[in-house]
């Protein structure tokens, strides 16, 4: 099986430019650098298929294509490691283990949008992740893969790491670009957007950590070649493609699952795959109650829809559920729901940021609610209220956080309704148990 | 220029206007808190929340900018089809309202913004009125002094943003931030700091809700008894346009109203002000010499100065236009010497609304042609019969000993005056002044003058009268004759 | 009228904060990556939450002082720069203890034992559970974090806005625990 990302990550030096060196490491770049030219590359990410692995699933290539050629302000490429929707760890691994491949991806994606300078916003908690990527980047600088004059062409890209301070919500990319300009990370009123007024008001790409690292082996081995793994399905005549989930994605496996890790999979497996044979199966010889199929903004899953669906962006929409960032939680048969979904709205209340009325006052008000039914003390009107707040937050908001919160509760609410009638009565442990 | 269709009628707007202000011309209230015209667009608040066809869910109206659009045809189309009166959209309404009030203390009785809140009035039409929260409201400071004009509530703030704007954008002066994050964010002055800029207060009429209020009004009386008249702030010569909000004859504050060629949506504290000297220092009772006298024998007594000979006027820049249209007539009727001075000491200015002439009219006496050689006047000095002022403080260097004095306040009785007369200011009268930018500006009264004060103008017309020198009586005469004689417009 | 306005933010301390050579050296070089000075804030804060972390003569608290130096060398209001800093929890916007334990209570740690792990820190140093807060000798600041991205690794904590440890069990907490102790006695 093809390992686009983490072929190498089980070495010690994995993190080493001689060692990311000795497996081909900064050819893609070189090629794209002194044989490519910007829409080359642009075609060729376009012909892979990648879609954005920070969980919206934009495709790459049209995105990159949004920004303007002729605009005479700066361009700005900014890599998202501001890695922190529950669940997910995987760009974690990449900085960890494979930040070559990260900084490989930012020297060919700032030359295919004409970037002079990248960012990588890495979330301020990751303190270790933060030095060994500036380690790696000392590295490729001393070795002249980053810098001003790239492979003899006279033209270069700077790397700068930011480092955040503790905020989920600026993986929003428009939160992010405020925080990285020194503001309160505040989402942005869109539009404008950001392929034309971001950073600076100037033409700003946001790209996810392990969208930016699959580049390089996209250069080195061609779009066509990405396009192959992972399933798609031309569709009818000027119509989208049927299925497009193509190439690998890490999948962050954790919760309940024996083997809790990052694995990376070709899209179009199953999750009956990726639980048993990759994760070892539910815990303790447990059964499975429910899947997070993707970060826990996304729609759980019941035992049985997981268990018949497949990893692609097309069959989690079949199931009204999104592929998100790749975080899967598994959970076991003894688990509370209710007790569950307080811990994550306790997450959305924490880090809402204050900015909309709907989502600064009704992620706590859910949060209260859902911590009162925990705990025995529920009301009979308390599932109907949670159902009216979340209706009234959901898309009516600057950003997509309160829907983060309000997806999943609603999802938790219909799958699981008998648990929730039950508390409105009766107490449920502070754990989740 | 833009079209839009507004439930159902289209209308023409310029490019770059929003959707409210788009509604509003098509006679549709928006409700709305954190969007203010001269600030910045922020769209926090939520409650503009309307239905855009074709949009992806609902839309706030204020960030919906409209330009001309066309069609693949070349022709024009809607820029936005916008519909803001759906139960869809109620219901949204609803949820913002709910999602405001579920932290806010709902103190109305002892809240000083009762009867002219945001909350208030848009509950009404949008509440629920339906309470189901039963969880504790998140705790914050209540009435804390942040400036010298200004206390914050933090309990009652919904996070409108407007007044940080306001520091930020419009004064750039930063005091006023938010600090933390979702529903604990507040907002804060830092340590060692305060709100105290030149046009600090303009926050609290900025402000929707009772979070940030005036120390100097509040408590001071329910503005549901409150009357309100529109006037200008005489506190200098920009004229920034204003509410005078009033009750039994008592001016209880200035509101700065908007004139987008005067002084937009603001006014300087300084200015602000102002209005308490409608209320104290004036001058109440007529004086011969220091005795207090009847009305009607000082006003026989102006007309013994009047008729005394080589009679002087000087007028100065707290007249009106009428004032110095009436006392030019008069002077001219009379073969009278007539001055337009003013010694008025020069106040801060900035390169906002602050002017250094702290006068409202200085440049009507302009207008009117009066004669500013001061050092002819201080030559003729001596050898007039008498002189009347009227709008202005002599300095203490020039006496005389027959001065007739016009007032409005005690303090701007020359030493030694002859004759005292207590005449109505701008908030008791129908008044134009001319401003800075020679703008004629109109203000109404708000009341009568107490006591038998009259305007200054209709003291001096019927002067003239008496003296058989008909002068017109009131506002609209007296402008029939300014437009006639001078061409000086309304 | 003349009632004196409220203090809102941070107090100072005793002594008034200045960088010094190293932290105003690495500022010079954190200025030029960014085309505008005011985007330098995070890593300024940084800077200065550093060199207040180093000294044990301090507070270990982002002060008014602090504040204030940071505002006076990026050119930003100092009201600005707190409203920023309070938004980003990792920032010592309240005092801290001599060390900050986070511990992930979000949802990957909890199906694991990420609450009762919380729970037990709360119970070994002496912390109310249900606000968090710090011990009465101020070692330990106990806080629940939200989701820190090691949830293949769960149970997890943060110490010191620093080292991440995972599979965490009670017997590792009782051993973090003690060696804390023992360093700073």
């Amino acid at each position: 099986m093809t390992k686009v990302l983490t072929a190498h990550v089980d070495h010690p030096d994995s993190h080493l430019l001689s060692h990311y060196r000795s497996v081909g490491g900064y050819e893609a770049a070189r090629k794209a650098w002194t044989t490519m030219s910007p829409a080359d590359i642009i075609a060729e990410v376009r012909a892979s298929g990648l879609r954005g692995r920070g969980g919206a699933g934009f495709p790459t290539g049209m995105k990159w294509g949004f920004i303007p050629t002729n605009s005479p302000k700066p361009k700005y490429l900014v890599i998202n490691a501001d890695e922190s929707e529950p669940g997910t760890f995987k760009d974690r691994l990449l900085i960890e283990r494979n930040p070559h491949a990260v900084l490989e991806g930012v020297v060919i994606g700032a030359r295919a949008i004409g970037a002079r300078r990248a960012y990588i916003y890495i979330r301020g908690e990751f303190a270790t992740q933060v030095k060994v990527l500036e380690q790696a980047l000392a590295e490729a600088e001393a070795a002249g893969f980053v810098g001003p004059d790239l492979f003899g062409t006279g033209e270069g890209v700077e790397i700068v790491i930011h480092r955040g301070a503790g905020a989920y919500i600026c993986g929003e990319e428009t939160a992010l670009i405020n925080s990285l300009e020194g503001r309160r990370g505040y989402p942005r009123l869109k539009p404008p957007f950001p392929a034309t007024h971001g950073a600076w008001d100037c033409p700003t790409c946001v790209n996810n950590v392990e969208t930016i690292a699959t580049i390089p082996w996209i250069i080195s081995h061609g779009g066509a070649a990405y396009g192959r793994i992972g399933v798609f399905e031309p569709g009818e005549e000027g119509k989208p493609p049927k299925v497009d989930s193509r190439g690998t994605r890490l999948m962050c496996l954790s919760g309940h699952v024996a083997r809790p890790g990052v694995y990376e999979v070709p899209l179009g497996i199953s999750f009956r795959e990726l639980i048993e044979d990759y994760g070892g199966g539910v815990w303790k010889g447990r059964k499975l109650k429910a899947v997070i199929p993707g970060g826990s903004s996304t729609p759980i899953l019941t035992a049985e829809e997981a268990m018949g669906a497949v990893l692609t962006y097309e069959d989690c929409a079949r199931l009204k559920t999104m592929f998100g960032s790749g975080g899967l939680m598994v959970i076991d048969d003894q688990t509370c729901m209710v007790s569950l979904l307080t811990v994550l709205l306790r997450f959305y209340a924490h880090e809402s940021c204050g900015q909309c009325s709907p989502c600064r006052e009704g992620t706590d008000w859910l949060f209260q609610i859902v911590t009162r039914l925990r705990d025995g003390k529920g009301r009979p009107e308390d599932l109907q209220t949670i159902r009216d707040l979340c209706v009234n937050m959901e898309g009516r908001t600057v950003c997509p956080l309160a829907a983060a919160a309000t997806m999943p509760t609603i999802s938790y609410l219909t799958k699981f309704l008998p648990e929730f009638e039950a508390k409105v009565s009766s107490a449920s442990p502070v754990g989740v148990h | 220029m833009a079209l839009v269709t507004i439930n159902g009628q289209t209308l023409e707007v310029p490019d770059g206007t929003n959707v409210i202000q788009a509604a509003a011309l098509a006679g549709f209230d928006i409700p709305h808190y954190c969007y203010h015209p001269g600030l910045p667009i922020d769209g926090n608040c939520r409650m503009c929340l309307v239905e855009v066809e074709g949009a992806r869910g609902p839309q706030i109206a204020c960030n919906t900018i409209l330009k001309a659009t066309r069609n693949k045809e070349g022709v024009e189309v809607p820029a936005a089809v916008v519909h803001t009166e759906t139960d869809a959209v109620r219901q949204m309404r609803q949820g913002v309202m709910e999602f405001l009030l579920l932290n806010h203390p709902i103190d109305c009785p002892v809240c000083d913004q009762a009867g002219e809140c945001g909350l208030q009035d848009y509950y009404m039409e949008h509440g629920k009125y339906n309470h189901r929260s039963v969880v504790p409201k998140v705790e914050k400071l209540k009435a804390q002094p942040i400036g010298p004009n200004v206390i914050l509530d933090q309990e009652r703030c919904i996070l409108c943003s407007r007044c940080v704007r306001f520091t930020r954008d419009v004064t750039k002066t930063h005091e006023l931030v938010i600090a933390g994050r979702g529903d604990k964010s507040r907002i804060e002055v830092f340590p060692g700091t305060q709100l105290d800029n030149d046009y600090a207060t303009n926050v609290v009429d900025l402000c929707p809700v009772g979070a940030l209020t005036s120390r100097d009004f509040r408590f001071k009386k329910r503005v549901w008894f409150l009357q309100t008249a529109e006037t200008i702030c005489t506190g200098c010569s920009r004229g920034c346009n204003v509410h005078l909000d009033h009750e039994g004859g008592k001016a209880y504050r200035y509101r700065p109203r908007q004139n987008e060629s005067v002084n937009q949506w603001w006014m300087c504290d300084r200015g602000r002000f102002t209005y308490k000297a409608v209320n104290e220092g004036r001058q109440r009772d007529a004086r011969v010499g220091s005795e207090t006298v009847p009305f009607a024998r000082a006003t026989q007594e102006l007309r013994q100065f009047l008729t005394s000979g080589k009679v002087g006027f000087v007028v100065g820049g707290q007249a009106s236009l009428e004032d110095i249209a009436i006392a030019k007539w008069l002077a001219a009727a009379l073969g009278a010497r007539l001055w337009g001075l003013d010694w008025t000491e020069p106040g801060k200015e900035d390169d906002f609304l602050m002017k250094a002439d702290l006068t409202p009219n200085r440049r009507g006496l302009a207008l009117l042609g009066l004669d500013a050689d001061e050092a002819a006047f201080r030559a003729e000095l001596p050898g007039l019969s008498a002189l009347i002022t009227l709008g202005v403080t002599l300095p203490e260097d020039l006496v005389h000993p027959r001065i007739a004095a016009l007032v409005t306040h005690a303090a701007a009785v020359p030493p030694g005056a002859a004759l005292v007369l207590p005449v109505a200011v701008h908030a008791e009268r129908q008044a134009a002044y001319v401003n800075c930018d020679g703008i004629i500006q109109h203000v109404q009264a708000a009341f009568e003058p107490s006591g038998d004060a009259l305007p200054a103008s209709s003291l001096l017309a019927l002067q003239a009268a008496g003296l058989g020198h008909p002068l017109p009586f009131d506002r609209d005469g007296v402008w029939k004759r300014l437009e006639a004689e001078l061409g000086v417009m309304a | 009228m003349t009632e004196a306005a409220t203090t809102f933010g941070p107090p100072s301390a005793p002594v008034a904060f200045a960088f010094n050579e190293a932290s105003l050296a690495h500022i010079r070089r954190i200025l030029p990556r960014y085309p505008q000075q005011q985007a330098a804030l995070l890593p300024v804060l940084w800077v200065a939450q550093e060199q207040v972390d180093a000294d044990p003569s301090r507070p270990r608290q982002l002060t008014a002082d602090v504040i204030k130096a940071v505002a006076d060398v990026l050119g930003l209001a100092p009201a600005y720069v707190w409203g920023v800093a309070t938004f980003y929890t990792m920032y010592f916007t309240q005092p801290v203890g001599k060390h900050l334990i986070e511990v992930c209570t979000s949802v990957a740690c909890c199906l694991v034992g990420g609450e009762e792990l919380y729970q037990r820190l709360c119970d070994r140093v002496g912390v109310d559970p249900s606000s968090g807060g710090t011990s009465a000798d101020g070692r330990f600041t106990v806080r629940r974090a939200e989701c820190l991205a090691a949830c293949g690794y769960a149970p997890m904590l943060q110490l010191d806005n620093g080292a991440f440890h995972e599979h965490m069990t009670d017997e590792k907490l009782d051993a973090l625990i003690e060696s804390l102790q023992e360093a700073s006695r």
